[in-house]
């Protein structure tokens, strides 16, 4: 894209257009100037006011938070691993998070939100950690995915052994928890959920020099003065920071972090990640908020019905106007 | 007498033993030095070495007067370009991009680009004489065009010794003879050190200023082409090398 500022702007605009609609229009039918009055002056119609605070306001915040995050994530994971196919998911990297809210959940390790949040944090690491050290005895990148999808495997055994001698009453929290929904967050979640997005998000503006270079190899990085282990550690904590909060606040959601970025390199024609984590994120944001509207039917359903068509389309459109390869 | 640029000193380089005999010597603004020498002589540890990716085993190496070991990586790639043989090549990045990269050790925490950067990509893709494929990707391109590639990344960002591990790889007749044209002319116009290893030793010999020949038995000797092939340096690639069990 010749201009991307544009582009960018464009997208941020269609995120408020889509945040907006998440607001005024929903399930329940409300009209628009009780919304406008529950927005602004909150109190006094007070079933206007409960619908909008305490529903339809987190589920925009839920879906532009996880939405962003999950882009950011999957964009950082594809450089750094230099693979197309990378993700959280693909890597293990959600199940981590999902294993640390097993313990919790199932398992009554620690308690409440912020017990949640770090089990779920420690899982994501201690996948990304074991994936990037399996990564140093490899040689192809698909054999990476294929560590990061076994540890997946592993990860979810361990998963169904706690769901299997857990109780019904915790059971059927995880199993909600596991079906994905932007309709989860409550309003005083929001602000932890928000502190968790933005330190991620800092650490990986804190790469950006060295993503635009790991897509060349650690060598050439290493060349033009770039020290190599420091920022691939800062980012891949702020790539799996990102993916934690997804997952503990929205519960797994498979299909953003891998699509995302494809959609990014597709619309931008850029490899130069201050167009890219801008426009993954705004990307992330916009499809999330998109197949939140949806709230009857389960979020990962929504998200790969809706998106699969879009990257398909995407990919072959790009594909056959520059006979260029997908991004590797 | 032309302005020294890197200087070895007793420089021993490898990883567990010294790949050959401790080596001195100079490179010099505006000259070409062809690296010679068989397979696994050493040729790339000892480009890694000067560019200070690995540490030498013994000596020393100076660079434009201060040793390798005072400057930081940054100041150090400001100075310093190493081309290597194999860059992973990803889709999706077109030639000015990739260009562009070179910039990387002058732009600030987020990698911000300033006109002065920009100048430098758009002269660099000047002086290697890749303007006209700018747009195009990097992976769709030949590899006469993309060895001009690699070396404009190099060019852009101002370096004075440029280190090329076998840029000449995977390159026909025109192409070769047009790169060793390309790496004259630049180090001459640039009055920077151009530092080239290489298989094709008759271009070599054609068209460096000095060559530095290792015999892959642990000896090198470096000076004007005469002298290297007088002392018997280059007889590995004439009459082969004996196989030793």
């Amino acid at each position: 894209m010749r201009h991307p500022v544009l582009g960018l702007v464009v997208l941020f605009f269609l995120v408020l257009l889509f945040a907006g609609g998440t607001l005024f229009w929903g399930p329940t039918d409300i009209s628009f100037q009780r919304v406008w009055s529950a927005l602004f002056f909150p109190g006094s119609d007070v079933s206007a006011t409960q619908i909008l605070w305490e529903l339809r306001m987190p589920r925009v915040f839920a879906g532009l938070f996880a939405g962003a995050s999950l882009g950011l994530s999957g964009l950082v994971l594809q450089s750094v691993f230099r693979n197309p196919l990378a993700g959280p998911f693909v890597l293990g990297v959600s199940s981590g998070a999902s294993l640390g809210v097993a313990l919790v959940l199932l398992a009554g390790f620690g308690r409440g939100s912020l017990g949640i949040l770090s089990a779920a944090a420690m899982g994501a690491f201690g996948v990304i950690f074991l994936v990037l050290f399996c990564s140093k005895f490899l040689e192809h990148s698909v054999s990476l995915l294929i560590v990061g999808l076994m540890l997946g495997y592993l990860i979810d055994a361990m998963v169904s052994l706690l769901m299997y001698f857990s109780d019904a009453e915790s059971l059927r929290g995880f199993v909600t928890w596991g079906m994905g929904s932007f309709s989860r967050l409550t309003l005083s979640e929001t602000p932890r959920f928000a502190g968790v997005f933005f330190v991620g998000f800092a650490l990986i503006l804190a790469g950006i020099r060295y993503l635009n270079v790991v897509r060349l190899g650690d060598a050439f990085a290493e060349s033009l003065g770039i020290a190599v282990r420091p920022y691939r550690l800062i980012v891949l904590a702020g790539a799996s920071l990102l993916a934690t909060g997804a997952t503990v606040y929205c519960g797994p959601i498979s299909f953003l972090g891998l699509a995302v970025p494809h959609l990014a390199y597709g619309i931008f024609r850029s490899s130069n990640h201050r167009v890219l984590i801008p426009a993954c994120a705004l990307l992330g944001a916009l499809l999330a908020l998109m197949a939140g509207w949806i709230t009857e039917i389960p979020l990962n359903a929504v998200t790969s019905l809706l998106g699969v068509p879009v990257v398909l389309w995407v990919l072959l459109a790009s594909r056959h106007r520059r006979s260029g390869g997908v991004r590797g | 007498m032309a302005e020294v640029l890197l200087t070895a000193d007793s420089l021993g380089v490898g990883f567990n033993q010294p790949l050959f005999a401790p080596l001195g010597f100079s490179l010099f603004a505006g000259e070409l030095v062809c690296l010679v020498g068989p397979n696994g002589a050493g040729k790339s540890t000892l480009f890694r070495t000067l560019a200070g990716l690995i540490s030498p085993m013994s000596g020393k190496v100076t660079l434009c007067e201060k040793t390798l070991e005072d400057y930081s990586a940054r100041e150090r790639s400001k100075l310093l370009a190493l081309v290597f043989t194999a860059e992973s090549i990803p889709s999706g990045m077109t030639v000015e991009e990739f260009v562009a990269l070179g910039r990387i050790p002058f732009t600030s925490f987020f990698d911000h680009r300033t006109k002065e950067d920009y100048a430098a990509v758009a002269m660099a893709l000047r002086d290697a004489d890749v303007e006209s494929f700018a747009s195009r990707e990097l992976c769709a391109l030949s590899d006469g065009e993309r060895s001009r590639v690699f070396l404009a990344r190099a060019l852009a960002g101002h370096a004075r010794v440029l280190l090329l591990d076998e840029s000449t790889a995977f390159l026909d007749v025109p192409h070769t003879l047009a790169l060793f044209r390309l790496l004259l002319r630049v180090a001459r116009e640039q009055n920077i050190a151009v530092f080239l290893s290489t298989h094709n030793i008759d271009y070599a010999l054609r068209f460096a200023h000095r060559i530095l020949a290792l015999d892959g038995s642990g000896n090198a000797c470096i000076g004007p082409v005469n002298t290297v092939v007088n002392n018997g340096f280059l007889t590995w690639a004439e009459i082969g090398i004996n196989e030793k069990e």
